[in-house]
């Protein structure tokens, strides 16, 4: 697989785009919802946070965001550039759809170039992502009168709209149905390799982990930590026919007993 | 029969049946005109005191729409300003409810008499009456703000303003919506009542001066007609403020969405 090892050898070129160290969240009321964690994601990578519900993943997700602030710790994006980061190169895409009910599909998307001033090719952008996701026909919907589905890409429209270097992503399509979630999966993953976006993903789907993913980190449940790491070392793009192959079935059974071991342990610290 | 039809055609036939029994009642008892006057004489009063009853509505109107308009303007204005700072809001809100809860009858009268001018002293009682529903639910709506979009706005590194235009504003509504409608009746009896308190004559006399001229002279049509007018006018206003609530509301929030079933 020539394409895949080039790729490997390109991320390990290519610069860091998070960089976490040492982070660590607890909650005033005492909740200690994020262990000790340090992870580095370079420009490029799709990486997934997978774990059960409540391990932190989520936490360290809006950390990264700048949503949160760690206990101890620190957060860093694009440690290596000299010019500050600015909110135009990050995106992020929540659980639910988080549209303004009272906006039109297509000002919720205009919402980004709005809010940071970006007044450059407006309408270009929002075409374009709108297409992205395939909603053109839909400007002028408001998002009552769409399914689930279709607001959710709405929410991805509103992310890329800004041409983001970082997209975040925590369980963006955990309150679908199998189908729906199968086809955005392809989609977000088609949509990494042409933008050359960085990602980072959050999920307590094997399966999603497995096909989205060129690494994925394992956490344990609370408080979260990071137990283990496995680079999905496939090419692109994965295809309906990668999610039904033994290779497939081996990567899940390979994550599956990562995330045993984790809850395992956390067992036995707990007894 | 269809819903929209029975949604009028129900209460508009109660009301004609509560019409033609109370003018049958009178006239089968014979009761005295100057005791309860039958729906006839009262339309017929209605009529032929027309140049004097509508000049009292236009004053009692004016000090209404007047008095909204006033308890928009600072009513907005004040929730605006507790939710820019909760210090403000602990601060102040307790002298908001105390202004509620003092009957307007109360302080009416120390109004008139502190503002010369009888048509803004009448149009400060009605503006206490009728601003405390504003304040509260746009204070409400205004916090009642989706955290994930809250989220989103600080994201995109929105400032004071532009979370409150583009995300606190729209979010407040269908709340103020809410309290608009309550304070349209309120701005109403506010103004009435203080007329009452006020009950001097002259040519800008309202409504309920008319009531209260025609009960000394035991003129019981004319009152009914006044009174008649009075809720008209109360009516006229829920009917304006629900419109507009309709009209910007209608496409995205559960309040003004017309739905396929009946939720029970």
């Amino acid at each position: 697989m020539p394409t895949n090892h080039q790729s490997l050898i390109t991320n390990h070129r290519s610069s860091v785009a998070v960089q976490v160290e040492g982070a660590t969240k607890t909650y005033p009321s005492g909740l200690a919802a994020l262990g000790m964690v340090d992870v580095q994601v370079r420009e490029g990578e799709f990486v997934t946070l997978l774990g059960p519900s409540g391990c932190g993943k989520s936490t360290l997700l809006r950390m990264v965001g700048g949503l949160l602030q760690p206990s101890t710790g620190n957060v860093r994006l694009w440690p290596e550039s000299s010019h500050a980061t600015s909110h135009q190169h990050l995106a992020f895409v929540f659980q639910s759809p988080t549209l303004m009910p009272w906006a039109s599909v297509e000002r919720n998307v205009r919402l980004p170039l709005d809010l940071t001033h970006s007044g450059a090719d407006t309408e270009s952008k929002i075409r374009s992502a709108l297409e992205l996701v395939g909603l053109r026909g839909f400007r002028n919907a408001y998002p009552r009168e769409l399914s689930g589905g279709m607001q959710m890409r709405v929410s991805i429209a509103r992310a890329l709209v800004t041409e983001p270097r970082l997209l975040l992503m925590d369980e963006p399509f955990g309150a679908l149905d199998e189908i729906t979630r199968n086809r955005l999966d392809r989609e977000i993953r088609d949509l990494w390799a042409r933008r050359s976006l960085t990602a980072l993903f959050v999920t307590h789907s094997i399966y999603e982990a497995v096909f989205l993913s060129t690494r994925v980190l394992v956490m344990s449940a609370r408080p979260g930590r990071i137990v283990g790491e496995i680079a999905v070392d496939e090419p692109h793009p994965r295809t309906d026919a990668f999610r039904v192959s033994e290779r497939f079935a081996r990567w899940c059974a390979q994550l599956s007993d990562l995330l045993a071991d984790a809850s395992g342990e956390s067992n036995r610290d707990a007894a | 029969m269809s819903t929209r039809l029975l949604r009028y055609l129900a209460p508009g036939t109660v009301g004609v049946a509560f019409l033609f029994l109370w003018e049958g009642l009178v006239r089968a008892f014979e009761v005295p005109f100057y005791l309860v006057p039958s729906p006839v004489l009262v339309l017929r009063t209605l009529v032929h005191d027309a140049p004097l009853l509508l000049g009292s509505l236009v004053v009692t109107l004016k000090i209404t729409v007047l008095a909204l308009l006033l308890s928009v303007v600072l009513g907005v204005g004040i929730a605006f300003l507790f939710v820019q700072s909760r210090t403000l809001e602990r601060s102040l809100f307790p002298y908001v409810v105390l202004l509620q809860v003092t009957p307007i009858v109360a302080i009416a009268p120390l109004i008139i008499i502190w503002v010369k001018d009888p048509l803004a002293a009448l149009v400060i009682c009605a503006t206490i009456v009728a601003i405390f529903p504003i304040i509260s639910n746009t204070s409400l709506g205004l916090r009642s703000v989706d955290p994930g979009l809250a989220d989103l706005f600080h994201l995109y590194g929105a400032g004071r303003w532009q979370t409150l235009a583009r995300l606190r504003v729209p979010s407040a509504l269908p709340y103020f919506f809410a309290g608009l409608r309550v304070a349209g009746g309120l701005a109403l009896i506010g103004a009435v009542v203080a007329e009452f308190v006020a009950g001097t004559g002259g040519t800008g006399s309202g409504l309920a001066y008319q009531i209260l001229q025609a009960g000394l002279q035991l003129n019981i049509p004319r009152l009914f007609a006044a009174l008649v007018l009075i809720t008209l006018t109360g009516v006229a206003i829920f009917l304006l403020v629900s419109l507009a609530a309709n009209l910007t509301l209608r496409r995205w929030h559960e309040s003004e969405l017309a739905t396929e079933h009946q939720i029970r």
